[in-house]
């Protein structure tokens, strides 16, 4: 931030303590957000490395891929796992597409975590109101999975 | 084409989507699908799949200069989750009893007004003093960040926040009914009713839509609508324009942002329209 004039607000936080306090969740969310998105990221990459390399799958995908773009829901050159056991298996078995499947879980696991984060950082600040609002929503979160 | 190739096409579409999403304050869908549907032929529920995940990449990815720099209004956004994640449990729960049809058609019309409205609305200093909210004053709802397109930090101050919760609400069903991304609805909500300044209302959207995709994706995922070939290319894409389009943000100039985001709304209306009339 280049054209801060001084006054910014690290500054302002820094002689506010509840905005002190509200800086540590902050910094706390903002470091789950960045483990998450460059780790998936990683994951998911390396995944699609290891699909288009190894000869086992580089075929099946190359075959995946054309019955994908004639509209077929599940293509059967390249099933892809669609459960937490079967991608752990995958992984295993040093499988691409089971790697890359690693790396979309822990995606989709980010905002649960960050949500997670933020209930227990307004925890140690004693902020009641908003441990109670980020525990609700993280319940709301957990008994969609158990719905879906 | 080879998985290669359409790999790096389906990357350059991630980029597009995470950039504009992560600017605009929505996930990316209104580009992922259709790219996917119409230019690559690619099943619409694969298509769905890979936009639920973009929509994660472009929030989570967003969010992580957002937070860090003030940009969004953690407090707002993590009350107004509240109604988001509700409102989708039971978007998604009671929409295989309706016809939505008719829907369509009504969430366009919401969208072209809202739209409208946002392009319209006055700068921040020009505005009348917003009415006091004393839920905002209990929660400590009201923040300031730092515009480089005004070279100073903004503070501002939360209004309307029982109202915009009721908003957030309907967003979070319309969302889980139709299988839209909430941001074309959550952004006008902070932005016309709560009174947030337009950058912290498309921030604080992004940083909110990622929870509310992440509870559909267990769903899409379990169902194996999520195919790791097209998936992988599209998430690291999007995760890369949403890094680039979150450091864009700060800069931009307010005015161009409002009618860019309207100019989006319109084009995700029309695609309502064609829906509801299809």
């Amino acid at each position: 931030m280049t054209t801060n004039d001084g006054t910014g607000a690290g500054v302002g936080a820094a002689t506010d303590p509840a905005a002190t306090a509200m800086g540590g969740i902050e910094a706390a969310v903002a470091a789950v957000l960045r483990v998450g998105v460059v780790g998936s990221c990683l994951v998911i990459a390396a995944g699609s490395v290891v699909t288009v390399t190894a000869a086992s799958t580089r075929q099946a995908a190359r075959r995946s891929l054309a019955e994908m773009r004639r509209g077929v829901l599940h293509p059967a050159a390249l099933r892809f796992p669609h459960t937490v056991g079967a991608v752990a298996r995958g992984v295993g078995h040093g499988n691409g597409p089971s790697i890359v499947m690693l790396g979309v879980l822990l995606l989709i696991a980010t905002p649960v975590f960050r949500v997670a984060v933020g209930a227990v950082g307004f925890a140690l600040q004693r902020d009641g109101a908003f441990v109670v609002i980020t525990v609700a929503v993280l319940a709301v979160l957990l008994a969609s999975f158990a719905l879906g | 084409m080879t998985p290669i190739e359409l790999s790096l096409v389906l990357l350059a579409v991630g980029v597009a989507a995470g950039g504009l999403g992560a600017l605009l304050g929505l996930g990316g869908g209104f580009i992922v699908v259709p790219a996917l549907t119409l230019v690559f032929g690619v099943n619409i529920r694969l298509a769905i799949g890979a936009s639920i995940v973009a929509v994660i990449a472009t929030s989570s990815g967003a969010a992580v200069a957002y937070v860090r720099e003030h940009m969004a209004n953690m407090r707002v956004g993590m009350f107004l989750e509240l109604a988001t994640t509700t409102g989708a449990v039971t978007g998604a729960l009671v929409g295989s009893l309706l016809v939505p049809r008719v829907l369509y058609i009504v969430f366009a019309i919401v969208l072209v007004l809202s739209g409208i409205a946002v392009a319209r609305r006055k700068r921040l200093e020009d505005r009348p003093p917003p009415p006091p909210d004393a839920l905002a004053d209990r929660l400590g709802l009201h923040g300031s960040y730092p515009d480089a397109s005004r070279g100073r930090v903004v503070s501002y101050r939360v209004a309307r926040s029982k109202a915009g919760l009721a908003l957030m609400y309907v967003a979070g069903a319309v969302s889980g009914l139709l299988g839209v991304g909430s941001g074309v609805l959550k952004v006008p909500a902070m932005d016309l009713a709560m009174g947030l300044p337009i950058k912290v209302s498309t921030a604080t959207s992004n940083f909110m839509i990622g929870v509310t995709a992440a509870a559909s994706a267990g769903v899409y995922f379990a169902r194996g609508d999520i195919d790791p070939l097209i998936t992988a290319p599209v998430a690291v894409g999007v995760l890369v324009g949403a890094l680039v389009g979150s450091r864009v943000l700060t800069g931009m100039d307010p005015r161009r942002l409002r009618l860019l985001f309207a100019v989006v709304v319109l084009v995700v209306a029309v695609d309502m329209v064609v829906k509801g009339v299809a």
